[in-house]
């Protein structure tokens, strides 16, 4: 018996942005649903796909070229892949739930795009003479580039509007929340003013400035 | 022309390596995680199901092609 098809999901847009013509991961097409002021975009794919599963890598890919292509053109609100739907009606279901947050969430980041600034901390020079030393001049260490990341960020502005970061294994992350069409000028303005001890990603969508995301502001 | 591909042309090998994982990691980690839906991490990624009857049949297959290639993904998870 052939593996059930289900619904893979990638993005939400406005009902009035839906794009057409594309291709979804394993080359279904991408089909939308909409209810409640906003559309889901989906693609069939069978359950026991191996790009979801050993060919993951593969199957990301696929499905980023997907997200890219809307979000070239339009606000999205991703999924985080691979998230399947049993069948359309757990989509209608999904956005008869949830369609209110989704309208919300895209008015919130309509217009912008999401730039990321890493700042690796390199931990070689720490502390060592004991565990509390360490983790105190590890410490130390990130709050001096954190600092010195915010005063780069905010000569970056206005094309920063909004910023979080987050501290994660190896150094920090910095989330800006930047207009469309600007993230090149904030690239070359951190890239200029910056010694080149961190590195800038981006355009993403801008996933960290939705309500319910929240890296933590360390 | 794929983003991957476009990277993969116009960068050296160290950038390209770290872009693709960038895009990975925004591709598998970020986004919506559905209320209600069932996460499951193999080998490291989070697989994301809606509706039980999908988890209970998923997770069997997922499991096999995972146990037959289960390399790859830990070497990208050992990448990062």
């Amino acid at each position: 018996m052939a593996p059930p098809v289900r619904s893979l999901a990638y993005c939400i847009v406005s009902t009035t942005e839906i794009p057409q013509g594309l291709v979804g991961v394993g080359g279904g097409e991408v089909f939308s649903i909409a209810s409640e002021g906003v559309a889901c975009l989906c693609s069939p794919i069978e359950e026991g796909s191996s790009l979801l599963s050993s060919r993951v890598k593969e199957g990301a890919l696929a499905a980023y070229k997907v997200i890219q292509d809307v979000f070239a053109e339009n606000d999205v609100i991703t999924f985080r892949f691979p998230t399947l739907f049993v069948d359309e009606e757990a989509i209608r279901a999904h956005l008869r739930e949830k369609g209110n947050d989704y309208r919300e969430g895209l008015a919130r980041i309509a217009g912008h795009v999401q730039m990321e600034v890493f700042l690796p901390i390199a931990d070689e020079k720490a502390d060592r003479s004991s565990g509390t030393s360490y983790l105190k001049s590890v410490q130390k260490r990130g709050k001096a580039a954190k600092s010195g990341l915010d005063e780069l960020l905010a000569r970056c502005r206005p094309e920063a509007r909004d910023a979080k970061s987050r501290h994660e294994k190896g150094g920090f992350r910095v989330y800006a929340l930047v207009p469309r069409g600007c993230d090149m000028v904030f690239r070359r303005k951190l890239e200029s003013q910056g010694d080149g001890a961190f590195r800038v990603s981006g355009p993403w969508p801008p996933m960290a400035f939705l309500p319910e995301s929240d890296p933590d502001t360390a | 022309m794929p983003v991957s591909e476009k990277i993969a042309k116009t960068a050296p090998r160290e950038e390209v390596d770290l872009s693709l994982l960038e895009i990975l990691d925004h591709v598998l980690n970020a986004g919506v995680v559905v209320h209600g839906s069932i996460v499951i991490s193999l080998a490291g990624v989070d697989l994301v199901y809606l509706g039980l009857n999908v988890v209970l049949t998923s997770v069997e297959t997922a499991l096999r092609h995972i146990d037959k290639n289960a390399g790859e993904v830990s070497r990208l998870a050992r990448q990062k």
